[in-house]
């Protein structure tokens, strides 16, 4: 049963192309497990989102309600942009993703966070600051030409878990910046693990001038008879360890 | 004399008043239509504009005339209810205002908002008044 708060409603989904006019009033919506779209534009001074369910809601137009979003269940995707909310939540076993704008996001422990649409590399933008706790997973898709990304036009405050997943592909020797802070940086990721890593590649974080993170994925050398240097660092061994260095 | 026409003014006055006031309604069982604004739909017949309550139907796709303005003040959903869906005609023009309490749900389904590109849905839900300590 969906319960009614004060000045609040609450929906089974929403979707359309049309205008949803909060006013100052909170919507909760997601109840029916459904995933829908919303092309259109949400409005509302103070207005606020929740989403709960299991499905997916997509946001691809330029909504500019000013309330809080929170994700609560589910996966909320912005293709377009949430610039204009105060504050973005996401809390455990819930996903933000998607190649749009948002504004100030906080991933809790237990969240995800996956720039780009699932399955391809892509860039989201973070209007504000974001804050990544511990225990979070922020998912960074990669190929052999790029990787997802994040900007950050504020502060990019880092903890939680980087996981790699790396599309089938030849590879090189690269370099993919994964997020980068108009501001500045604070903190480091905690861990990163990899998906898919190819064989006799090691990948690791790295950080730059406290504005920038990337990881860094090269074939390992080999010695001349054929054999890993260092073969404990062999891709076998770390996928099924599912851990890199953290470049701390 | 006088005090005839006195009443009879006060009878009219309240039966415009009365006409005027916000109006109840259940949706239909089966009911001719998914028009929402088509008062036969309803029990009383008369489109409310204060509490629409939704139950069993088997009618769940509700749509809201294009070119006009629905106010409605609350939509309310007793525990037998389906999952309903409430939509707006594609590229017509079309205003949803939910001006009262909003959305009060005791089902275990929860409605759906489909609004169309040309159309508005109004969230103007007003809180309820303060309880006294």
């Amino acid at each position: 049963m969906s319960s009614l708060s004060s000045g609040g409603m609450a929906a089974g989904s929403i979707e359309g192309a049309g205008t949803f006019s909060l006013g100052p009033n909170q919507i909760t919506v997601g109840s029916n497990n459904l995933s829908t779209t919303v092309s259109g534009v949400i409005t509302g001074t103070g207005g606020s989102l929740v989403k709960t369910g299991s499905g997916i809601l997509m946001l691809s137009g330029t909504n500019t309600y000013t309330g809080s979003t929170t994700v609560n269940d589910g996966a909320l995707v912005v293709n377009g942009s949430i610039a204009s909310s105060s504050l973005t939540t996401v809390n455990s076993g819930a996903v933000l993703l998607g190649s749009g704008t948002v504004g100030s996001t906080v991933i809790n422990a237990g969240a995800v966070l996956v720039p780009g649409p699932v399955g391809t590399p892509g860039m989201m933008t973070v209007a504000g600051d974001l804050t990544i706790q511990r225990n979070a997973f922020y998912v960074v898709q990669v190929n052999p030409q790029t990787a997802s990304s994040i900007n950050v036009s504020g502060t990019a405050s880092l903890d939680g878990t980087v996981a790699a997943v790396f599309a089938p592909g030849s590879y090189l020797r690269n370099s993919y910046t994964i997020l980068t802070a108009d501001n500045r940086r604070t903190g480091r990721f905690e861990d990163l693990v990899t998906f898919g890593l190819p064989r006799n590649f090691r990948a690791r974080l790295d950080y730059f001038n406290n504005s920038a993170a990337w990881f860094r994925a090269r074939a390992q050398s080999r010695a001349p008879d054929g054999r890993r240097r260092q073969p404990r660092c062999g891709h076998r061994r770390r996928d099924r360890a599912s851990r890199s260095r953290t470049g701390r | 004399m006088r005090a005839y026409l006195l009443a009879t003014t006060a009878a009219a006055a309240l039966l415009a008043a009365t006409s005027a006031q916000a109006q109840n309604a259940t949706w239909l069982l089966n009911p001719g239509s998914g028009t929402f604004n088509t008062a036969t739909n309803w029990n009383p017949a008369v489109v409310p504009t204060n509490t629409a309550i939704f139950g069993a139907s088997n009618t769940t796709l509700i749509l809201f005339q294009p070119f006009t303005t629905t106010s409605i003040g609350t939509l309310q959903f007793n525990p037998d209810a389906p999952a309903y869906i409430f939509a707006t005609s594609p590229s017509l023009s079309t205003s949803i205002s939910i001006t009262g309490v909003g959305i009060v749900n005791n089902s275990s389904n929860a409605p759906t908002f489909v609004v169309g590109n040309q159309a508005n849905l109004f969230f103007a839900v007003r809180a309820p008044p303060a309880t006294p300590p």
